[in-house]
């Protein structure tokens, strides 16, 4: 689990808020919160103000957890597809 | 995992039925929360996980990791964490490897030692506190009750993922059959598929199941052929007239027409 779905999990169940109570109040389903706690689908940076103020944190802790989360899979991304080119370039050079 | 930590802990006492009920249950209690237009039903393991299981299980899936290889040097396909209630399911397998075992590995690690053994295991470890995980293997599995673990969490698996129920109405809707197929033996198989004809070459009984589970294998969230074959086979979708045979000549003393007349029409029942 990313740093952020572990964060909006721990929020949710601080206020004592089931997934299912939690979908409502932010009008999403089920399913999209589990997307979002369990599975690292980041959501939108107006989903997370929406997040932010249903758990009454300030939006730019949330907002900044997704930035990050962006950036190191953006990175593990960038590493994946540059260590594939390399071994494609060395078993064409041989 | 150590020898030492697998003695500690024992695996939970559940029958064989109580284990397909909990998973034919679970699929039915998905169905009735989430409701879905039944013409267009499936048992989809990640539609399924995100609209039922973590809701409420809480189980965690991780997918991309990479959980190395045990003591014999066999690949770990999975693992479940049970302090942390996390599943996590080597990278290799990951949804964009299109491997057809992943699903099972799902069903086999979230289901069966989550949901169906999880709270057992936790209670476990309240009580030793060196056990933690649980791990799959490709072929290897080591100790008693680690072989006993996965052999519930595997028949939890094949009916969490092909629940009895809804394979017989797919089957059903599908090949609109009114009796099982009957296997005679290698050759060209004649399927009724959504009123369309398939003619198929089946060069055993396990080769036919498949052909039978490759259309419908959609409806079951892309579940692996052979995975699917086996229940097919399991709810008597298709049987091995070939095996029954002996049987019938057992019991009975046929005279030599009648004979013959019963393999005819087993052949025609079959190939029809």
């Amino acid at each position: 689990m990313d740093t952020l779905g572990q964060r909006l999990r721990e929020l949710r169940e601080q206020q004592g808020l089931t997934v299912r109570q939690f979908a409502q109040r932010i009008k999403k389903t089920p399913g999209y919160v589990s997307r979002i706690e369990a599975r690292g689908e980041i959501p939108s940076s107006e989903l997370l103000c929406v997040i932010a103020g249903v758990h009454g944190v300030v939006p730019e802790e949330l907002l900044d957890l997704a930035k990050q989360c962006y950036l190191e899979r953006a990175e593990r991304d960038l590493e994946a597809k540059n260590s594939s080119a390399l071994s494609l370039y060395r078993r064409e050079k041989k | 995992m150590n020898s030492d930590e697998r003695q500690r802990i024992e695996a939970p006492p559940f029958s064989n039925r109580r284990i397909v009920q909990t998973a034919e249950e679970l699929t039915r209690n998905y169905v009735q929360a989430t409701n879905p237009n039944p013409a267009i039903l499936t048992i989809n393991f990640d539609h399924v996980y995100d609209n039922y299981i973590y809701p409420e299980y809480g189980i965690v899936l991780e997918e991309d990791c990479n959980l190395g290889h045990d003591e014999q040097g066999n690949k770990i396909l999975g693992r479940f964490d049970v302090e942390a209630n996390t599943a996590y399911i080597d990278a290799s397998l990951g949804p964009r490897s299109g491997d057809p075992r992943r699903i099972f590995t799902c069903w086999h690690e979230v289901g069966g030692h989550g949901i169906l053994q999880g709270e057992w295991l936790r209670h476990q470890l309240a009580q030793s506190h060196r056990f933690r995980h649980v791990i799959t293997t490709e072929d290897s599995i080591d100790g008693r009750t680690q072989y006993e673990l996965d052999r519930q969490a595997n028949l939890f698996a094949a009916y969490a993922a092909a629940p009895t129920w809804f394979l017989q109405s797919v089957l059903r809707e599908t090949y609109e059959a009114a009796r099982p197929i009957r296997y005679v033996g290698p050759g060209r198989y004649c399927l009724s598929v959504n009123q369309a004809t398939r003619y198929r070459d089946a060069d055993d009984f396990d080769h036919l199941c498949r052909i039978v589970a490759y259309y419908i294998s959609w409806r079951f969230g892309g579940l692996s052929l052979e995975a699917l074959g086996y229940r097919i086979a399991q709810v008597g979708f298709i049987t091995d007239v070939r095996r029954s045979g002996l049987q019938l000549n057992r019991v009975a003393q046929p005279t030599a027409r009648f004979s013959r007349a019963a393999h005819v029409l087993a052949a025609v029942g079959c190939r029809s």
